[in-house]
């Protein structure tokens, strides 16, 4: 098969489910009586600058959390838990930054640090009971979820600060703030400098899975388990591991907002981005590529659907069912065209068979 | 008094059925009398298999006839099939652990008597009419293999079947399961039920059958009864004159060990011994083959030896190394190549491309990886090689292995395993399910490397390919070593002899 | 020939001494229950009010258990029952605004069943991954009912963008005379009498027919999956689908009717949240009930007897956080002489090992009790999460699911 018509294939699933999600969306909000078409005239409108800034903000964010869930996928551990580990790992983070036991951007890095551990921990209990007690990840991770955010709950009421209704951990001190830049004008906002985690968690995810022998014991884990430990990989390893790595990313998700914005953790914390998470890694296909177009993409709507609470009729909720309709339209898409793919070069190795037969002549006959 | 039988219960006719590029059956012709046990034998690939799924409806024949009791039929599916009469039994049983035997016999012929009381007595009947002696509210987990293959026939009996199509029935099972087995179909028989019994196994054809057909090469070569055909006649009529075995060049056999097991035993975390007390050397340059029913520990041996198993007791020891607490990738890094017996699930990656497949099982070493990196040129270019060496049919490395067919995928995997110059080749049956070109040409591949000093541990049911192939013949029984041949004077009955347990008490 | 061949007798008997259990188990509980509220003083544990909220908090976990049962039971995991639930919510308020609350039931259950088809089109005809299928439906079940709250629910009286309050509720009936009786005896506090009263008493006033409904339809489930020929297809469906396809069960068309009735089910379960639980839909009503439903599910070892326990454990400990800290701090007591009892039924069986642990957590517990004077409401919350991950760690080998459950089945690729 030529490499054009491979990769017009690969962009057939996802453009085919944006395609059916739009068509959906534009269904759902005709039959609540309002205007699709003024429903897609804002959202596909130029943002404006200040917009700009949080799609690439959130981008960053949400880009993290589709890393973390894509390394579980890519060896088919369902990491359900992102969404505990790093609500886990923020509030520890921003307590330890909080504190300010560390100077400057020493205490920075220490947070960081402690959220990659945090996250990695919560994680890891999900894993060690897969490999020693055999408990679906998908289940525990999904109680630990619970246990996360009502722990969490608990602690910042506990230890928190009091200030007005809400409480917060600690306000970071000025010098461990990590800012960013300000591409527009001041009051547009900054790019958060921390975002940068984003691409090096992009980059370092797309050499590990396709350049490094651990990358390939991890695909070839979650394309076969068996044929993985007939070739020598030692499974339960390769889960704890995983699930390990998954955490500790999950446990960045939402830094560059805690230093770049919030400074501490309360009602600014910004949940449900575990889930959203999933859903870019299942749109992407759990490539460092398509995890990037998804979160653009998730970031774009959700920033763009801000508009129409002031302009329009139309609840900006509706973008959920966008984004919802898109992941389930494009794994089917994916299933579709992976069944076709696979018709097809059936067909091109008879094709090939047929050629050899006939250039070898009538001597096979016998 | 099969001879009291007037009526045919099956004929087939002139049955062809044909697939993309292969023959599976052509010109077939067998006729069944009513109420006797015809036994339709042939080897592996002999198109026994085609034929039975035609009967049962699952296939369509593309050419015969198919008349059952004196009326010509059109069987569209196994439903049609049940409705008239015909029942079959698939040799790896279809039956649902969790559910209890009752449960399981019902299910889907609900319509007859419910699911309840009624359904439960007419189960408990049948069971006691043939002497199955099944409990109809136990659950089929609890249950061993014979009471298994009792309620595949149980199920086939409560649809109102006349004619029961048995697919291979004694390879699961042990010598007394066997014995206990032909108890029932005796009863069926006197029942006036009529039976087609599918076996490549001579003895217990001859044990059983009222009538023979042989089948080779998709079809039907001729018939025969018991009384008047040695078994001798009979494994010619299958094998014929012209079927490839591989021929034995002189021997090659150094005297420096390669493998040794010493009385490496295996107990599964239930107690249940898998191996007990095996001890084996292999010698550079030596065959060594594993001849056993199916499930007498074989695969278990084999994965003690590739250290996906952890032997219990006893040392395995590589050339001058203990390498008992190793795991796998160490040993095959210290030159261990793993044929294995299901490629599909432990062989290959079915949807990732042929360059990745040449990967598997040599993550960690040249020329597809360096250091801790993928190597990928280094894999592309070596695949190339193995195709070209090989003689792997495939457009390019980048096809998806799925995309291969059987003997194309078993050739590249063979010609990954022999990469790196291997000191040992596990290899369980290496040609099972492939076409006789790549037969023979991984014969010829296993040969050569013999020669150059590689040592083998060759399992296989082919006995065929265990006496062309091997140096040395050891028999697998209940996980225990029970008997040690000499292939130059051994015949596949004695073999066969040594694989049921006979000879436990002789060698 | 067979190897173990119990007489129908020996079966009977077995099944008797198994509901003689349940029977014991029962009656313990009730007597450490009622021992923990004379010791501690402490009569919110078990009181009318109490237990008429476990009912309540009880019946909605449970549905959405009951719908987990029938979709696992076919072998399709369903962790999209909160998604499923909270359509079931909306479906619940906009059925009852227009109509009436049993039509409200009907929507709820239609909503839910709509989230069903939705998985049962991605996991069995496109044979989509289960749990991916079920988190895009949890995320379009959330986004759907927020979208069409806000369009549909904005100008009613009463509505809001994110609420319909002042619905309607289903009949509620009150056994005159034995209710009060009863609610008089159980302010009693007597020991074993009054608790068994309060049970009467929160059975009998001010009772929701719907809250009479789930126990009904759990009957119906459990009769229809186990005592049916349509039952036997479906559960055989999640055991070994080849088999059943190689005996002409339609396993597609079975895999399909289970998905919806569980969607169905978890959104019958949603419907009881707006309808009986609260006065009123509001977004984000479910909080992770289908979830909790989830852990039930599994709790209770996929049966529907299970299921009950599971659901009703966490229901109790669910309505004990909101009414009284004190009597979650009774709580401690209860799970102490629990543990304690159990190392005691370890130790006759010889098995010291797991007697020992078993009565060195028994006796945290109850350290725990005496050093403290409350427990953080959180931590009562945590109990079902963390007692199913327990019970997944340390009991896995005792539960059973389906032998197909959660894994792909494409027609014809076997035989």
């Amino acid at each position: 098969m030529s490499i054009v018509r491979r990769f017009g294939m690969g962009l057939l699933a996802p453009l085919t489910a944006v395609a059916a999600a739009m068509l959906i969306t534009s269904i759902v909000i005709s039959l609540s009586g309002s205007s699709a078409i003024e429903f897609w005239e804002i959202i596909f409108s130029r943002p404006a600058d200040r917009v700009f800034v949080n799609i690439v903000n959130q981008t960053s964010l949400i880009y993290l959390a589709g890393l973390a869930a894509a390394i579980g996928f890519r060896m088919n551990l369902f990491n359900i838990g992102v969404e505990g580990q790093y609500t886990l790992a923020s509030y520890a983070a921003a307590s330890l930054a909080g504190a300010a036991l560390f100077p400057g951007l020493l205490n920075v890095f220490m947070s960081l640090l402690l959220a990659v551990a945090v996250g990695a921990a919560w994680a890891g209990i999900a894993g060690v009971l897969k490999v020693t007690r055999g408990v679906s990840e998908v289940i525990s991770t999904i109680m630990l979820n619970a246990i996360a955010i009502t722990l969490v709950g608990y602690l910042l009421n506990r230890y928190g600060v009091k200030v007005g209704n809400g409480v917060r951990t600690e306000v970071i001190p000025d010098g461990s703030r990590v800012d960013g830049w300000f591409p527009f004008a001041e009051p547009d906002g900054p790019v958060w400098a921390l975002g940068l985690l984003a691409v090096l968690g992009g980059i370092g995810f797309w050499v590990l899975l396709n350049k490094t022998r651990f990358g390939f014991d991890l695909r070839a884990t979650g394309a076969s388990q068996s044929a993985a430990v007939a070739s020598g990989v030692n499974v339960n390893k390769m889960v704890v591991y995983s699930m390990l790595m998954s955490g500790g990313i999950a446990g960045l998700i939402w830094m560059p907002s805690l230093f770049g914005a919030a400074y501490s953790y309360g009602t600014t914390f910004q949940a449900f981005l575990g889930f959203t998470g999933i859903a870019v890694a299942l749109l992407g296909r759990n490539q460092p590529v398509g995890i990037l177009v998804g979160a653009v993409l998730f970031a774009f709507l959700n920033e763009q659907s801000n508009r129409l609470t002031l302009e329009t009729d139309i609840s900006a909720n509706v973008v959920q069912i966008t984004q919802g309709v898109i992941v389930l339209a494009v794994v089917v898409a994916y299933e579709v065209v992976r069944r076709y793919r696979t018709k097809l070069e059936q067909r091109s190795v008879t094709e090939t068979l047929e050629a050899d037969k006939t250039a070898k002549g009538k001597a096979v006959s016998a | 008094m099969a001879d009291t039988a007037t009526t045919h219960a099956v004929v087939l006719r002139d049955i062809g059925k044909r697939f993309p590029g292969v023959v599976a059956n052509h010109d077939v012709d067998i006729t069944i009398r009513t109420g006797t046990v015809h036994a339709l034998i042939g080897e592996n690939g002999a198109g026994k298999s085609t034929l039975m799924k035609i009967l049962y409806g699952v296939q369509r024949p593309d050419e015969g006839a198919i008349i059952l009791g004196g009326q010509e039929v059109q069987l569209h599916s196994p439903t049609d099939a049940i409705a008239h009469g015909i029942g079959m039994v698939f040799q790896h049983f279809m039956l649902a652990d969790n559910l209890t035997v009752l449960e399981n016999v019902v299910l889907g012929a609900e319509k007859l008597h419910g699911i309840g009381d009624a359904a439960r007595k007419t189960v408990a009947e049948l069971s006691d009419r043939y002497g199955f002696g099944l409990d109809p509210d136990q659950l089929v987990e609890e249950l061993g293999v014979g009471d298994r293959q009792r309620i595949e026939i149980l199920k086939v009996l409560y649809r109102g079947a006349k004619t029961i199509i048995l697919d291979e029935p004694t390879a699961v099972l042990v010598p007394q399961e066997v014995d206990a087995l032909f108890e029932n179909l005796r009863v069926l028989k006197e029942e006036d039920h009529t039976i087609l019994f599918i076996s490549h196994k001579l003895d217990e054809v001859l044990a059983i059958a009222d009538d023979i057909t042989v089948m080779r090469r998709g079809t039907t070569v001729g018939q025969a009864r018991p009384g008047s055909v040695t078994k001798h006649e009979l494994a010619e009529m299958m094998v014929g004159s012209e079927l490839p075995t591989p021929a034995k060049e002189g021997s090659t056999v150094t005297d420096e060990v390669q493998l040794e097991l010493a009385n490496v035993s295996v107990v599964d975390p239930r107690g249940r011994s898998l191996l007990t007390d095996i001890s084996i050397t292999i010698h550079r340059g030596e065959v060594l083959g594993i001849a056993g029913v199916e499930g007498n520990g074989q695969a278990e041996l084999v994965e003690t030896i590739m250290g996906i198993r952890k032997a219990t007791y006893g040392q395995v020891r590589l050339g001058d190394v203990d390498i008992t607490s190793w795991e796998t990738r160490g040993r095959r890094e210290a030159g261990i190549g793993y044929i294995p017996e299901d490629r599909h699930r432990h062989g290959l990656l079915l949807d990732s491309p042929l360059w990745e497949n040449r990967i598997l099982g040599h993550q960690t070493r040249r020329p597809v990886a360096k250091g801790m990196w993928i190597d990928r040129s280094g894999a592309r270019e070596d695949t190339d090689r193995i195709i070209e060496q090989y003689d792997v049919r495939t457009p390019s490395t980048d096809t998806l292995c799925r995309a291969l067919s059987g003997g194309n995928q078993q050739k590249l995997v063979v010609g990954r395993e022999m990469s790196g110059a291997p000191a040992l080749l596990i290899a369980s049956h290496p040609t099972r399910g492939v076409d006789v070109g790549a037969q023979a040409a991984i014969w010829e591949h296993i040969k050569r490397a013999r020669k150059d000093g590689l040592a083998v541990l060759l399992v296989s049911a082919d006995l065929d390919e265990l006496i062309g192939l091997s140096d040395r013949i050891e028999v697998l029984h209940r996980g225990r070593l029970v008997a040690e041949f000499d292939p130059r004077d051994v015949t596949p009955q004695d073999l066969g002899a040594a694989m049921t347990g006979a000879h436990e008490d002789a060698s | 020939m067979s190897t173990t061949t119990a007489t129908p007798q020996a079966r009977m008997m077995r099944a008797r001494k198994f509901s003689h259990a349940w029977l014991l188990i029962t009656v313990l509980v009730i007597v450490a229950l009622s021992a923990v509220r004379v010791i501690t003083g402490v009569h919110e544990i078990d009181s009318t009010g109490t237990l008429r909220a476990a009912a309540i908090a009880t019946c909605p976990i449970l549905m959405a258990a009951l719908g987990g049962l029938w979709s696992e039971r076919a072998g399709v995991v369903n962790i999209g029952l909160e998604g499923q639930m909270i359509l079931g919510t909306w479906g619940a308020a906009y059925f009852t605004y227009y109509y009436d609350p049993w039509i409200g039931v009907l929507g709820a259950a239609l909503m839910g069943a709509l989230g069903g088809l939705l998985h049962a089109v991605a996991t069995v005809t496109f044979g989509v991954d289960h749990i991916v299928s079920g988190v895009a439906i949890n995320i379009i079940g959330l986004g759907a009912a927020e979208f069409l709250a806000e369009a549909y629910f904005k100008n009613l009286e009463g509505g809001g963008v994110k609420q319909l309050t002042g619905l309607a509720s289903p009949t509620e009936m009150t056994i005159p005379g034995v209710s009060d009786a009863a609610a008089d005896i159980a302010t009693q506090h007597w020991f074993v009498v009054s608790d068994l009263a309060a049970v009467v008493a929160a059975l009998t006033s001010r009772l929701s027919l719907l809250t009479v409904l789930v126990p009904v339809l759990v009957v119906a489930s459990a009769w229809i999956l186990w005592r049916t020929a349509f039952g036997l297809r479906l559960r055989s469906c999640g055991e070994n689908p080849a088999a059943a396809e190689s005996l002409g069960v339609h396993v597609y068309r079975h895999k399909y009717i289970a998905v919806i009735v569980s969607g169905a089910m978890a959104g019958i379960g949603g419907g009881y949240l707006a309808l009986v639980a609260s006065s009123g839909f509001t977004t984000g009503q479910t909080g992770g009930r289908g979830f909790i439903g989830l852990a039930a599910m599994i709790f209770g070892n996929w049966r529907p007897g299970g299921i009950v326990g599971g659901s009703l454990m966490f229901g109790y400990t669910d309505s004990l956080t909101l009414r009284s800290t004190d009597a979650v701090h009774a709580l401690l007591l209860l799970v102490g002489i629990g543990l304690a009892v159990y190392a005691l039924w370890r130790l006759r069986q010889g098995r010291v090992a797991s007697a020992g642990v078993l009565g060195a957590i028994s006796v945290g517990f109850f350290a725990w009790f005496l050093l403290t004077d409350s427990v953080p409401r959180e931590f009562t919350g945590m109990t079902p999460y963390v007692a199913t991950l327990l019970v997944l760690a340390f009991a896995a080998q005792r539960l059973r699911m389906p032998a197909a459950d959660g894994l792909r089945y494409r027609r014809g690729e076997s035989i």
